[in-house]
């Protein structure tokens, strides 16, 4: 029996084999990251609500900044099993409020993407599929029979990102 | 502006008069507070007439939001250390639980998302409040929590044109607040000041209902108002109980220099509303015993 974890605001969820769902609710300027080992159907989902921890921060909930939040749930999905050298990721959320013709300073949705972005990076970790920015609040399922990621747009529609288990899914489009 | 048609308005005044009065209890205490002979023992006792309410008082009394060294038990003993404003808050923040806790399928939002929004934004007030130093943070706590109340009441027309109302936001480059108006000749806002006026609310409370989505245009430039819009930004920005209408918000971004913030200002803030959200405390259990 597999289960359906909700991935609430700043929190990791991993799981392992087939069956189990993950789910980040309402993303606004957060970032839900997928990751997943296809091998060992090793299942990761963060939910990343800032870009940069602050020294003094870090150890309550590493999820909730993207320097932290990936080296994190690489961490956990490699204790329950994962190769961090095969992970792959695919990543939503970061929406900004709308542009009024005026810039906003209020940008924390587009610098969220950047952050975990260049983390990915960082780790090593091909980011195949990315929904991310526009104005919309979104919702994002990662399910680990086989790594299929849906993005569904609160109030609009719901769309397959990625299949991060596929056989063809090996390079990354913006890592 | 656009007006709504006769009969369309003519509903609307009805789906807020059909919308349950505060309870008689919290009038009471409303009114309570308000006067210096008033002890904590006849609060209590009044709260106390109402079970649910009270079991509900007592579960915010003793959620980590107000850091209570011990558990209180009782409500006099609330009363006397939360204090009456605490206290009134409470009991308000405790009977419009059921209101905002319903589904509101005209903004997409699943049952208990407004609630959680309306949570985050009290929350977020508060912390505002505070850092300005504004010795106002529980006023600032139950305007956030009653600042989306008009979405209640619009609900089902929202529902019924939400595809317009979209689309006109999109194609005339507005915010969905403006979007409401321009398609139903009325928008949530408007909506909730008419509710908060129906219930007799501080006329603090009515003008953050009313134009927490524009401070700049209300008559009295009250910073309450402006916390609760820059609360509300935060809470929508984070993607707290967002709906259908998503991040089609106009931010006036005044707000900031008004109260002498920056971007690291807002990240902190936004920090701060998420710990508090984990921490916050649930209604929707079942309630304890109450002992008055």
């Amino acid at each position: 029996m597999g289960v359906q974890l909700t991935v609430g605001m700043g929190e990791i969820q991993v799981v392992r084999g087939a069956g189990n769902v993950l789910t980040a609710l309402g993303l606004g300027s957060c970032i839900g990251v997928c990751l997943y080992d296809p091998l060992v159907r090793v299942a990761g989902m963060v939910h990343v609500v800032l870009p940069q921890s602050q020294a003094d921060k870090i150890g309550e909930l590493p999820g909730k900044f993207a320097d932290t939040a990936i080296p994190a749930t690489v961490q956990r999905m490699v204790e329950m099993g994962a190769s961090a050298s095969r992970l792959k990721a695919a990543i939503a959320g970061g929406a900004q409020l709308f542009q009024f013709g005026t810039s906003s300073t209020l940008d924390v949705g587009a610098r969220n993407a950047e952050a975990v972005v260049a983390a990915l990076r960082q780790a090593g970790i091909p980011l195949l599929a990315k929904d991310v920015g526009g104005s919309v609040g979104r919702t994002l399922r990662l399910l680990s029979d086989n790594g299929l990621v849906v993005v569904r747009t609160i109030g609009g529609a719901e769309r397959e990102l990625a299949t991060l288990g596929s056989i063809l899914a090996s390079s990354g489009v913006a890592a | 502006m656009n007006t709504a048609a006769p009969e369309k308005l003519q509903q609307l005044v009805q789906t807020i008069r059909d919308l349950p009065a505060l309870p008689e209890v919290v009038v009471r205490v409303m009114r309570m507070t308000e006067d210096p002979r008033t002890d904590a023992q006849s609060i209590a006792r009044v709260i106390a007439t109402d079970q649910a309410m009270a079991a509900r008082v007592l579960k915010l009394a003793n959620s980590a939001f107000y850091g209570l060294p011990r558990r209180v038990s009782t409500l006099s003993e609330a009363v006397v250390i939360l204090g009456f404003r605490t206290i009134k808050n409470l009991a308000i923040a405790a009977s419009t639980f059921e209101l905002l806790n319903r589904e509101i399928a005209g903004y997409w939002l699943q049952r208990g998302e407004l609630w959680r929004h309306s949570l985050a934004c009290a929350i977020g007030a508060q912390l505002i409040a505070r850092r300005i130093r504004l010795p106002v943070t529980e006023e600032a706590f139950v305007a956030g929590l009653l600042h989306d109340i008009g979405k209640v009441a619009i609900n089902l027309f929202v529902r019924e044109q939400f595809d317009q109302i979209m689309q006109r936001a999109l194609q005339d480059q507005i915010a969905f607040v403006d979007a409401e108006q321009a398609v139903l000749g009325f928008n949530h806002a408007m909506a909730g000041g008419l509710i908060a006026e129906k219930w007799n609310l501080p006329p603090t409370l009515v003008a953050v209902i009313k134009y927490h989505h524009q401070p700049s245009t209300a008559p009295d430039h009250d910073p309450m108002i402006s916390i609760v819009h820059l609360a509300d930004v935060l809470a929508i920005t984070l993607g707290i109980g967002i709906g259908g209408d998503g991040l089609y918000y106009h931010f006036e971004e005044d707000t900031m220099t008004l109260f002498g913030m920056e971007q690291a200002d807002l990240d902190d803030l936004c920090e701060q509303i998420v710990d508090q959200m984990a921490r916050a405390v649930s209604l929707q259990e079942q309630p304890e015993v109450v002992l008055q």
